[in-house]
């Protein structure tokens, strides 16, 4: 995940991120494979006021094709 | 919008209001310390929107304020040039550059580190950029706001970054005795092709740091076709620091023996603390908990106690007197708007029944006047306005009545404007038909 947003370059100020990186990890723990929607209505709870929402939801998808089964529980 | 971000009139002109600013900023702290409400205010004055700034200097600074010469108008004096303030190499090589504007977000901590590395000619893989300190005495106005941070500092960084490369270059000079104009450099080493020597930027930091500081208009600077770095995307330099989470802000500045304060504040404008459960508080377990209630209204690590219903309309907490007071005043108002309203359904059913009237006689006769309002109470109670106001508010309502006017929620007339009778007639509101886009239909909306 940390490397997808590095990849992504997806944080501006990064005041949110560390909240976006916990969702999507439990998304991702929840559902390996998720679809554009089902990122966002996962991801709706956490705010980000700089408006990175497009490069946080090609991360996780990024994170999601990436991840390896060992990666997975991370 | 390209073109006026763009064009050289629009940020000189925005830069000089930000220099006025400081000026005008740098002149309050003459008088004594800057308050932040000051402060605020100074800089509220300024074109730009959102300013963050540093710009406090302590009275030291007075001794060293010069008038300012020719044109510059008189303010903080220019920081004495001083690459080493930007720019820190150690004896291992590793660069360490500094951004001294504040970094919101924006991106401006990358942006400053790569000037600086552009004209230092370091290896940006090796650089590390920090957050300056705040220190207008080296620095100048240190602040974030309006996109003026590049414009106002692209000449001052590359001379910074370039100035310790001269030094560099110098310091190699000394060392091999060639000339200066002779050595080159790239990605943190200087080299010297005729004798083919080259040396790290650390193992000629010591030696660089002696070295005069040089003149910054003998600098030759970079041309636009020979970046190496600026003119393309990096990444950003905290990106690496937030995605582990490190503590990066505000909230997580610690310092000695600090105490945690949450604020409780009054829910209206103008509201005062009129009692809070303080001994509650106290008897709870936990060292060094304190209450204050600020005279504003606030009540620190308290919860006032919740008055009822009908004092929370007027805006929190408020003493008994004064809520008795604005009361009689605002139940004056509603009784009235209420009557309206009355009145209002009253004429809407004459209305429809001669609406239905005419259409059961198949012909067009006369006009159908229906009048619909509601109570437009809701803005009183938002915002709690002092008992004066109250009374300022019922001349208001009865102004807008006189003329016409109403929101949209209340009762409409004519418009003033396009003359229609309502804001489907009127061709100002075609083609959206449902909406009326004139002011003159929402203005009153805004009672208070």
């Amino acid at each position: 995940m940390q490397k997808a947003w590095i990849e992504h370059d997806v944080p501006q100020c990064g005041y949110c991120q560390a909240g976006q990186m916990m969702s999507a990890a439990a998304l991702l723990k929840q559902n390996p494979n998720p679809s554009d929607q089902q990122i966002q209505a996962f991801m709706t709870g956490n705010l980000c006021r700089c408006g990175c929402y497009a490069r946080i939801k090609k991360a996780i998808q990024t994170a999601a094709v990436n991840a390896t089964p060992s990666t997975r529980t991370a | 919008m390209n073109a006026v971000i763009n064009s050289d009139s629009y940020a000189r002109d925005l830069i000089a209001s930000f220099e006025r600013n400081a000026a005008e900023a740098y002149a309050a702290t003459l008088k004594g310390p800057v308050s932040r409400r000051n402060f605020i205010k100074i800089s509220a004055g300024v074109g730009g929107g959102l300013i963050l700034g540093f710009a406090l200097m302590g009275k030291a600074n007075a001794q060293a304020a010069g008038g300012g010469g020719g044109g510059r108008p008189p303010g903080p004096p220019a920081p004495p040039f001083a690459p080493g303030a930007y720019v820190r190499i150690a004896t291992d090589g590793k660069v360490t550059l500094f951004s001294k504007n504040p970094e919101i977000g924006q991106g401006i901590k990358t942006a400053f580190g790569l000037i600086l590395a552009e004209e230092l000619d370091a290896n940006w893989a090796n650089v590390t950029v920090e957050q300056a300190p705040i220190n207008a005495a080296v620095y100048g106005t240190q602040f974030a706001g309006g996109s003026v941070s590049i414009p106002m500092n692209w000449d001052s960084l590359r001379q910074a970054g370039a100035g310790a490369r001269a030094m560099l270059v110098a310091a190699a000079a000394q060392e091999w005795n060639v000339p200066a104009s002779e050595i080159t450099t790239s990605e943190g080493v200087v080299t010297h092709a005729a004798s083919r020597r080259s040396m790290g930027y650390g193992q000629l930091a010591d030696k660089a740091a002696a070295m005069p500081v040089p003149d910054p208009k003998s600098l030759k600077l970079k041309g636009k076709g020979e970046y190496k770095l600026l003119g393309r995307r990096h990444t950003g330099v905290d990106n690496i620091h937030i995605v582990q989470g490190h503590p990066l802000y505000g909230i997580d500045v610690q310092v000695p023996n600090m105490k945690i304060a949450a604020f409780q504040k009054c829910p209206a404008v103008g509201g005062k603390v009129a009692s809070a459960n303080l001994d509650e508080i106290k008897a709870l377990p936990g060292r060094g908990r304190c209450v204050h209630r600020h005279r504003h209204g606030q009540a620190h690590r308290g919860d006032a106690r919740r008055r009822d219903h009908r004092e929370q309309h007027l805006g929190g907490v408020l003493r008994e007197e004064e809520a008795e007071d604005r009361l009689g005043r605002v139940r004056g108002v509603e009784g009235q708007l209420e009557g309206h309203q009355r009145e209002g359904e009253g004429a809407r059913q004459a209305g429809r029944r001669r609406a239905d009237a005419r259409q059961a006689g198949g012909r067009r006769r006369g006009r159908a006047e229906g009048r619909q309002e509601r109570r437009v109470v809701l803005h009183v109670q938002l915002r709690v306005a002092p008992a004066a106001r109250a009374a300022e508010l019922h001349r208001l309502v009865q102004e807008r009545r006189a003329a016409g006017i109403r929101s949209r929620s209340g009762r409409r007339r004519r418009c003033p404007r396009a003359g229609a009778r309502s804001p489907r007639r009127c061709a100002a509101s075609r083609p959206r038909n449902r909406r009326c886009t004139r002011r003159a239909w929402v203005a009153a909306s805004a009672v208070a």
